[in-house]
């Protein structure tokens, strides 16, 4: 068997390397996914007392700082047995759409629209953030005010816009939403909402552009997990987890995220640092299944807010029974998704409601164990922790939203690969589709290497007999 | 003349430092129009050394890590330790998680503990914080552009705490590290009612005894992990 390695892999969070395994005629066999590092989180959190740890493992991911904080809060609130006042829920679902705004938009325009804009096969040294300003500036502009927007959100509720462990704690969020930056905020939803819909016009406009990439890149049925609320809408903090099947069938609704360990089950292989969760009912490595905004649109039926549901209504066009199966439109959700989010910052701050001043509760260590489950904006997010009889850790499990994608990262660089990849050699056009594929999950590495390991992109590629006949490292 | 090259750069790290850099929004495209800047998350890589200036962000927990350091040393005029991580190790340092432990769980990882970028090759500059406080980059970034080293912070984030007239922690009872930890984040966590934790590390004249002593008086019980002591200080397997 030939194999080809990509390393490192470019424009993601993290670094990764790639390998291609090929036939004895050079056809291609399987591609693999490698994340290379380790950093020991899990590890080093025990013996910490319960209430450090949003504080502590926020700095798994620069990225998306926020969810960790609360499905960390969140397994904290349990372990304190407290309920969260109806304020601060409100409070951290506010900063949790920033959140999901600001990381939406960095994989989008930072990351990814090189690919889209300037084309998959164009002049790698300007196929960046860099070359995107040049060529489309109003367009780099507009991505850049777009996280700032989702930044600032954050900021003006915690005082920063990384790491605010600070302000979300066990019980709730340190301090209220001020009037003054109540109204900040709002005034600059219009054009925050103008930005996103004129991209996701010109996203919609240029996607016939993109009919192969649509088939080609990671288009397969998997199952799809994620958080629901009560009446089956949009939701990123809480509620339930709904499984759906290959054919937009409710496979499982209602399951409760704190038996995660009921559904989820997590396989190892000795080529990856990183764990391979699939859903147990169906068994490894049947059992693949797709988290992030792919997922969470093919979950639910509506978004509810009624900007959202309309492009929801256009975007299920591109599948059939309600579920969208192309690992590239992951590009189309989360645009919806930003768009979603800015509606429901507007609707939250009209509310007067916001202003609650009673957002935190406090209490002492009840119990010994607890569960936090998000959807942050990669995916469904896990923080498992037991403590001892003085509140420090004693085990800490996580799985990150970029794990729970771990199986269907290889099928779909397996597919591009069999798509594109013809005979020994390779052409950087080969390597950016492979990445390109990897870039529209926006897996984040930081994060899925909490416990494991550092990787950027190299293309190997071993013959049948192991012998390494090419390799493309990216730099 | 030729464009200033500068090149950022992170090992073990969760790339927050970066993302704070990118929060320069609004002044961003001008540094990104006005020099070379190298990246690998942002896609251009490989094209620049040497660098006038590099930024290195995150730990080095693995051999591959300072393999990458010793290069980018080797290429660069200016080197820069961004964040707590490259600066002190970072928070991995709160506990020496056992190496044995975690190379058999995962044989051939080769991890060793957390540590700063100091330890392996010269550091011309520091800007601390986790993560980095961005206005204080965009001002060590232009003094290093005209060839200056700007003085770091001698004061305290319990001065900066002052001027802000927030009500003082440790009078309450809590734990607070403001009165060692170097100054320069805005005092931005007891303005927020949590108490300083240190991550800019301790300033030159930490008076830590005296500190301790204070708690001491207040009846402020201290857990022996609560400690500063170990920030900066490393230990190899």
């Amino acid at each position: 068997m030939k194999e080809v390695v990509i390393d490192p892999v470019t424009r993601i969070e993290g670094h990764a390397k790639v390998t291609i395994f090929l036939d004895e005629d050079d056809t291609v066999k399987e591609a693999r996914f490698h994340v290379t590092d380790f950093r020991g989180f899990e590890k080093f959190c025990e013996g910490r007392p319960y209430y450090e740890m949003p504080s502590l493992t926020a700095r798994t991911c620069g990225i998306c700082p926020v969810s960790h904080l609360l499905a960390s809060a969140k397994a904290c609130d349990q372990i304190a047995s407290v309920e969260v006042p109806e304020g601060g829920e409100r409070l951290r679902r506010l900063m949790h759409f920033g959140q999901i705004i600001q990381s939406h938009a960095l994989n989008f325009f930072y990351l990814s629209s090189p690919d889209l804009l300037l084309g998959m096969d164009s002049e790698p040294s300007k196929r960046n953030i860099f070359g995107l300003i040049k060529e489309h500036p109003e367009f780099a502009r507009r991505g850049i005010m777009l996280r700032k927007f989702g930044q600032q959100i954050i900021e003006r509720l915690s005082g920063k816009r990384i790491h605010s462990g600070e302000w979300i704690v066990p019980g709730g969020v340190r301090t209220p939403l001020t009037k003054e930056k109540c109204e900040m905020i709002l005034n600059e939803t219009p054009e925050a909402l103008k930005m996103i819909q004129k991209t996701l016009d010109e996203f919609k406009n240029r996607i016939d552009k993109f009919r192969e990439e649509i088939e080609n890149f990671g288009n397969f049925p998997t199952y799809y997990l994620g958080l629901v609320s009560k009446d089956g809408l949009l939701e990123h903090y809480d509620g339930f987890i709904r499984v759906v099947g290959p054919k937009g069938e409710i496979v499982a609704d209602k399951l409760d995220p704190k038996k995660y360990f009921e559904y989820i089950g997590e396989a190892v292989e000795p080529w990856s640092y990183m764990k391979f969760p699939y859903y147990k009912p169906v068994g490894y490595p049947m059992g693949v299944y797709r988290v992030g905004p792919l997922a969470r649109l093919n979950i639910v039926t509506k978004c509810g807010t009624p900007y959202a549901d309309k492009e929801l209504r256009e975007y299920k066009k591109f599948g059939e029974n309600g579920v969208v199966e192309s690992t590239f439109l992951y590009h189309y959700a989360r645009l919806i998704e930003i768009l979603y989010s800015i509606e429901k910052v507007k609707e939250m701050l009209e509310d007067q409601k916001v202003l609650d001043e009673n957002v935190q509760a406090k209490s002492y260590t009840c119990r010994s164990e607890g569960i936090g489950v998000a959807e942050a904006p990669r995916g469904t997010l896990i923080h498992h922790y037991k403590v001892d009889r003085d509140g420090k850790i004693t085990w800490a499990n996580m799985i990150i939203a970029t794990e729970n994608n771990n199986l269907a990262y290889n099928m779909a660089i397996t597919q591009v690969a069999k798509k594109y990849v013809r005979g020994k050699r390779l052409t950087e056009g080969i390597l950016n589709r492979v990445e390109a594929v990897i870039r529209a999950f926006d897996p984040c590495l930081s994060c899925a290497t909490h416990a494991w390991g550092e990787m950027p992109l190299t293309i190997h590629l071993y013959d049948h007999r192991g012998r390494e006949v090419d390799r493309l490292i990216q730099d | 003349m030729d464009k200033i090259r500068v090149g950022i750069f992170n090992l073990s790290s969760c790339e927050g430092c970066l993302v704070q850099i990118l929060n320069l929004e609004d002044i961003l495209l001008n540094i990104l129009k006005t020099f070379e800047v190298e990246c690998r998350v942002l896609g251009t890589i490989g094209k620049s050394e040497p660098y006038d200036i590099a930024f290195v962000e995150g730990s080095v927990m693995s051999i591959e890590d300072e393999m990458e350091l010793k290069k980018i040393r080797g290429a660069s005029r200016i080197l820069v330790a961004l964040g707590e991580c490259a600066c002190h190790g970072g928070n991995f340092l709160v506990k020496d998680f056992d190496v044995d432990e975690i190379n058999e769980m995962f044989p051939g990882s080769q991890k060793w503990y957390s540590h700063p970028i100091e330890r392996y090759v010269r550091v011309d500059y520091r800007i601390p914080g986790c993560p980095i406080d961005k206005e204080e980059f965009f001002t060590v970034f232009k003094s290093l552009l005209l060839e200056k080293f700007p003085e770091q912070a001698s004061f305290t984030v319990c001065s900066e705490c002052i001027l802000k007239e927030n009500s003082c922690l440790i009078e309450k009872g809590v734990a607070c590290m403001g009165p060692i930890t170097r100054g320069g984040c805005k005092a931005i966590c007891p303005t927020f009612n949590r108490e300083c934790y240190g991550c800019r590390g301790l300033n030159d004249d930490a008076n830590i005894d005296g500190l301790l002593h204070t708690f001491k008086e207040k009846g402020i019980s201290i857990q022996p992990y609560m400690l500063p002591s170990k920030k900066g200080e490393v230990k190899r397997s």
